[in-house]
């Protein structure tokens, strides 16, 4: 019983030591994407491409007729999801 | 309709530079940043990446759309936003989002070899602000409009209009990449030399 207790202990302490480099590696991750945002923030605050995306959009909705709605980001990105998880989930989505 | 469309975004277009530019170690950091591989030119893929992770900072309220209240103020993200969102539903998903993302990344994209440089990145900050001259509207900058873009640029660029630019007006370049297009090193840039060392540049790509 008591050896039964011990190798339980000795696998969860294990398990929680080895996710650690994961958690780890996440947040740095996460930390980057941050960073990402932070310097395309500086050099371009609208995220819409400002002028350049206005005429890009102009010129899209010129040549595409309106879509109907699409699949999105919706129960695949929670905001807990990192933002590392969420990319590789949305670019799975696009790929399938 | 469709007439005034086009009026109104040749009216923003031609508006003045908004606001400042940055300056060139902020477009150098932006473009380390993106750049993942380190290999000097950014992909479709790291500017995906970079898209996406400004998708999710845009999302405020973490919906996964971007509300038109999310955006700043600006009367040109507004009209994107309209133009962009082409369900009409009254908010970006991720997908219309992305789509505006990989137009931008092929207008900005002018020798078409699918990465970015550098001298093309730069020129992409510079014309988010200033705008470009698409005549044929094929959301490209074709080689026959870059003279006519660029143009553009440094008329917009010009602060003083004393038909120059000095080293203040052209702040977002680095100062290396000044000297080289300063061809009668007189300390500043004429338009002829502004446009010939964009040439140069984007042929050594």
């Amino acid at each position: 019983m008591k050896r039964q207790l011990f190798a339980t202990l000795f696998t969860a302490v294990s398990l929680l030591a080895a996710s650690q480099p994961l958690l780890a590696a996440t947040t740095k991750a996460d930390a980057r994407n941050a960073d990402l945002v932070a310097a395309l923030q500086a050099v371009s605050p609208d995220p819409l491409g400002g002028r350049l995306g206005l005429a890009a959009a102009t010129a899209q909705a010129a040549a595409t007729p309106a879509a109907k709605g699409d699949r999105n980001l919706v129960l695949q990105a929670r905001s807990g999801t990192s933002d590392q998880r969420a990319y590789a989930l949305w670019k799975g989505g696009t790929k399938s | 309709m469709r007439l005034a469309m086009f009026a109104a975004v040749l009216f923003a277009l031609a508006a003045p530079v908004a606001r400042a530019l940055p300056t060139a170690t902020q477009v150098a950091v932006a473009f380390k940043a993106l750049d993942a591989t380190g290999n000097g030119e950014i992909s479709m893929e790291e500017w995906e990446r970079g898209s996406f992770a400004l998708f999710r900072a845009a999302d405020k309220n973490k919906n996964d759309f971007i509300d038109a209240d999310e955006l700043q103020g600006s009367s040109i993200a507004q009209d994107t936003f309209l133009r962009a969102d082409t369900d009409h539903d009254g908010k970006l998903s991720i997908a219309e989002f992305m789509a505006l993302r990989r137009a931008i990344f092929t207008i900005a994209d002018i020798d078409r070899d699918d990465a970015l440089s550098f001298v093309e990145f730069e020129l992409l900050v510079v014309m988010e602000q200033v705008g470009w001259v698409d005549r044929n509207q094929n959301g490209r900058i074709e080689l026959s409009e870059l003279r006519e873009s660029l143009t553009k640029a440094f008329e917009q660029l010009d602060g003083d209009h004393d038909g120059f630019l000095s080293t203040a007006e052209a702040v977002y370049m680095p100062p290396a990449e000044f000297k080289k297009f300063d061809r009668n090193l007189d300390g500043k840039l004429a338009l002829d030399e502004f446009i010939a060392g964009y040439r140069v540049a984007l042929l050594a790509d």
